[in-house]
Order: C-alpha cells, then structure tokens, then sequence
C-alpha cells in the first residue's frame, strides 16, 4: 500500500474510533486504490458489460451482479440492489417503443408480473436476510443454471397453439401483431397459463433475491411453456422485468442497499454501452459475442459458488 | 434633389421591408403546413398502431417514455451536485471504501440512517439527493398503473381492474417502507 493511502487510511481510522465495530473491521480491509479509481472502473466495466449484453442479447443485471460482485469490493447487498436497477432501468427505457410497436403486449404482461412481483418482494427479503456466504452459493448455482438454460433451451418464432385455455381467455391474454420482416399479421393466443404463472413465482423469487433481472428465464416460459410468438416474448419479457423489478427493488432501497456512488455510475455506464452496442448489432459477430457472455457467466458462476464455498 | 433621394430610399426601404414580410409568411405558412403533416403523419401512425395495440396500451407507452425522460434528466443532475461536491454527502468520499464494503444493514448503523423511508430525512445531503432521481424511476411503474385504473373503469372491465388493483397495491405495499427491517 503506497504510505500516502496509508497516512489516510490512518487517520480516517483515528477519526472513526468510536464508530460501530463492523466500520472499524471494513477500514482496515479497505482497498489499496482510492475511491474514484473504482468508480471509474466500474463506470468503464458496465459500459462493456453494456456493449456485450445487447449484443449476445442477455439483460446487464444477470451479468451485472456475478461479475461486478466477484471482481469490486463492494458489498453483495449493494451489488444485487444495483443489478435491478440496472435491469428496471434498461427495461423502462425499451418499454415505450415496445409497447407502441406491439411487441409488448400489457394484457399479456399483467399477470405474470402480478404474481412475480409478490414473489420479487419476498425473494427480496429472503436474499437480504441470508447470510453472505450462502448468497454466494445460491448466486453460484442460478448463474451455472442460467449458462444450462441459455445452452440447451430452444425457441419456437410462432408456437402452435390450438386453442387458448380459459384462464387466458378470461384475462384477454391475446392479440396481434405486424411482423414487417415477413410483412404479414400474426394472430396469436397462449395456452398452459397456470402452469406459466407458477413458474413466474419462481423468477419472481429468484430476481428479488439476486438482483439479476430474469429475462433469461421469462422468454423461455411465456415462448416454449405459454405458447406466446418469440418476439412478443422477448418485447413483453422486459416489460415484465420493469414491474417485477420495481417492486423488488424498493424492498433493497428501503433496506439501504443501495448507495448513490454505485448506482448511479452502473445505470449509466450501462445506458452508454448498450447505445453504443446496438450500433454494433448489425457487424458484430453475434455467435462469438454470445460464447464470450456464456464464457463470463460461467467464470463468474464458479467464482460465486468459491466464494459461497468458503474458497 | 436631395428630396428625390430621400423618397428613392423609403421606397427602397419600403421594398425590402415587404420582401421581408413576404418571405416571413411564406416561411411562416412553410413551418405550418410542415406541423400539420407532421401531426397527420403522427395521427396516421397511431391509428395504424390501434389496429394491433390497445389505447391504453399507447397511454402507458407516453407515460413511460415522459417519466423516463424526468428520470434519466433527475438522475445526472442529482449525481452532478454529488460528485462535484457543490453539495456535501453524508458519508465523505475518502471514507466510501470502509462503507461499500459493508452489508446494507451495518452501512445504515455506521452512516446513522434508519431504515425505509428514513433516508428522505437526508436528501439535503447529496449522496442521498441521488435517491429522489432512484426512487422516481423505480415508482413510475405505480403512476402507468393508475392511469390504467382509469381505462379498467371507462372500459366497465372489472378483470382488467382487479389486476391493476392487485398490482397497486403490491407496489404501494412494496414502496411503504413496511417490509423494511433491521436483521
């Protein structure tokens, strides 16, 4: 540690003498680099993270927390808060334009992220009430199970459903939309809702609980369990996360896992990365972009479940 | 002669002054047929939109999009006043690392900030001005919800109402602060 930082952290500590024990305990743990060094990096590391979400297609929350909380020394508790605000930011931005395009459906949304919030809020306090290690652990094990989802689950453009089922009928769960790539109208309607909406339970627990967003889980169930057409998946998916992660992410605001120095430089080092990578959409390789996001998540899954070991 | 001249140049000027008003008005009646295209062309749009996407729908979609505008605009203007120290944090910059590094609960015991919605009780302190722009984006969702609410009774629909409802009043639960606890 260089003697300047030293000379600080010394004084710091002698000012801070009658301040609760766990203070005293993370002063003299604190890092060698100086405070805006890391908001830097973390400002530079979520513009790539940013950039390469939009282009492999996964949300910035699921690589946010694993990657962030592996590499920074801040906090888990602060990392999953800012995770879903990063998740509800990115998803309330695309929202206007995919609901006036027809890709988002809201009668479609409304249920599923009914029930999810409910379990978003509870997934919250559970994830804030469990000890640090077995976070990781848990964090560990759903980033390894993202990676499996996201390499074995196969999509369907325009499931075939023969007939929609009574719940979804009764709740209007149904439309239409332009598709302008084959410039014809495409009539849809879902089926299997209850057993869509309990699996909504389980992102909504797992979100709240680890910040992650859960677009990597809600396509597959509203697309290949629901029946809905793939791009109305994709489109009312991050509508969905706009609501479940609101209601998530005032539990962890309320909890005070959220700090300003952290959140703020994330959301828009996100914002400018995802900008810049849509422009790079069309030339990038998007097959080598997406095995670089699996490489990450797959680092970052092993790094969390040593962590949750203990290692 | 010197009269000539004078009359010379007010007709002169008098010329320039009409080319002026002429080509203020033309510009003028150019600017206003362009908006009225541009209205035609925006009203166009959204009735080609109706086709597939529901008015309220539509509504939700310009409520976001204006809530996100005051939010983004909260946000940088917030974090500005923090990082350039115009107004002073609670927690000063040098002693950030000690705090980051701690679990939310032991950070609001060390920062002497309660829990829920304690920490508008320090929003002159410029760390936590930043919360006003946060917590304004994560409530959006809860203003596009009560604008639904008007839809679900215009429209007499009372599935549609109960699922707003029901989602209100998780988020308003969610947003109260009630859930918060010190473990």
């Amino acid at each position: 540690m260089p003697p300047s930082m030293s000379i600080v952290l010394d004084l710091t500590v002698i000012a801070l003498a009658n301040e609760p024990a766990p203070l005293q305990d993370a002063l003299q743990a604190a890092s060698i680099l100086p405070w805006w060094a890391w908001v830097l990096l973390l400002f530079l590391v979520t513009f790539v993270l940013g950039v390469i979400a939009v282009i492999g297609g996964v949300g910035g929350g699921v690589l946010f927390v694993p990657i962030v909380g592996g590499l920074f020394p801040f906090h888990v508790d602060f990392v999953r808060g800012t995770g879903l605000l990063i998740a509800l930011a990115g998803a309330l931005a695309a929202g206007p334009t995919l609901l006036r395009g027809g890709m988002a459906n809201l009668r479609l949304a409304m249920p599923p992220a009914l029930v999810a919030s409910v379990a978003a809020i509870f997934g919250a306090r559970i994830g804030l009430a469990l000890p640090d290690q077995m976070v990781q652990l848990a964090l560990g094990i759903t980033i390894l199970c993202v990676v499996a989802i996201m390499l074995i689950s196969r999509k369907s453009a325009n499931p075939d459903v023969p007939q929609a089922d009574s719940l979804s009928a009764a709740l209007k769960m149904h439309g239409a939309y332009h598709d302008p790539f084959d410039n014809r109208e495409v009539i849809w309607k879902i089926h299997r809702t209850p057993q869509g909406l309990a699996l909504f339970v389980v992102i909504g627990i797992l979100a709240g609980m680890f910040g992650i967003g859960a677009g990597w889980a809600n396509v597959p169930v509203l697309n290949l369990v629901m029946g809905v057409p793939l791009k109305v998946s994709v489109g009312t998916s991050s509508f969905i996360l706009s609501i479940v992660d609101s209601a998530a992410a005032w539990v962890y605001l309320n909890q005070g896992a959220m700090l300003a120095i952290i959140a703020v430089p994330s959301v828009l080092g996100m914002m400018l990365g995802s900008t810049i990578g849509v422009g790079f959409l069309s030339s990038a390789n998007v097959a080598v972009i997406r095995r670089i996001v699996l490489g990450l998540l797959l680092l970052a899954g092993v790094r969390a479940l040593l962590r949750g070991f203990g290692m | 002669m010197k009269q000539h001249s004078v009359k010379a140049r007010m007709k002169a000027v008098a010329r320039i002054g009409d080319a002026v008003l002429r080509v203020s008005r033309q510009a003028w009646t150019r600017l206003k047929a362009r908006a009225r295209l541009r209205r035609q062309h925006r009203a166009k749009l959204r009735n080609q939109r109706l086709k597939y996407v529901s008015a309220e729908q539509l509504v939700y979609a310009d409520l976001l999009e204006a809530g996100v505008a005051v939010g983004r605009i909260f946000l940088a203007f917030t974090f500005f006043l923090y990082v350039s120290g115009i107004v002073a944090p609670k927690v000063a910059f040098s002693d950030l690392p000690a705090y980051w590094s701690l679990s939310a609960s032991d950070y609001l015991q060390s920062a002497g900030v309660g829990i829920g919605w304690n920490w508008f009780a320090q929003v002159d302190n410029s760390d936590y001005t930043n919360f006003i722009g946060i917590a304004f984006l994560i409530g959006l969702t809860i203003f596009c919800y009560l604008r639904l609410l008007q839809f679900a009774w215009k429209y007499r629909d009372s599935v549609f109402g109960a699922v707003v409802a029901l989602e209100l009043i998780v988020l308003v639960f969610a947003a109260s602060g009630l859930l918060a606890s010190s473990h």
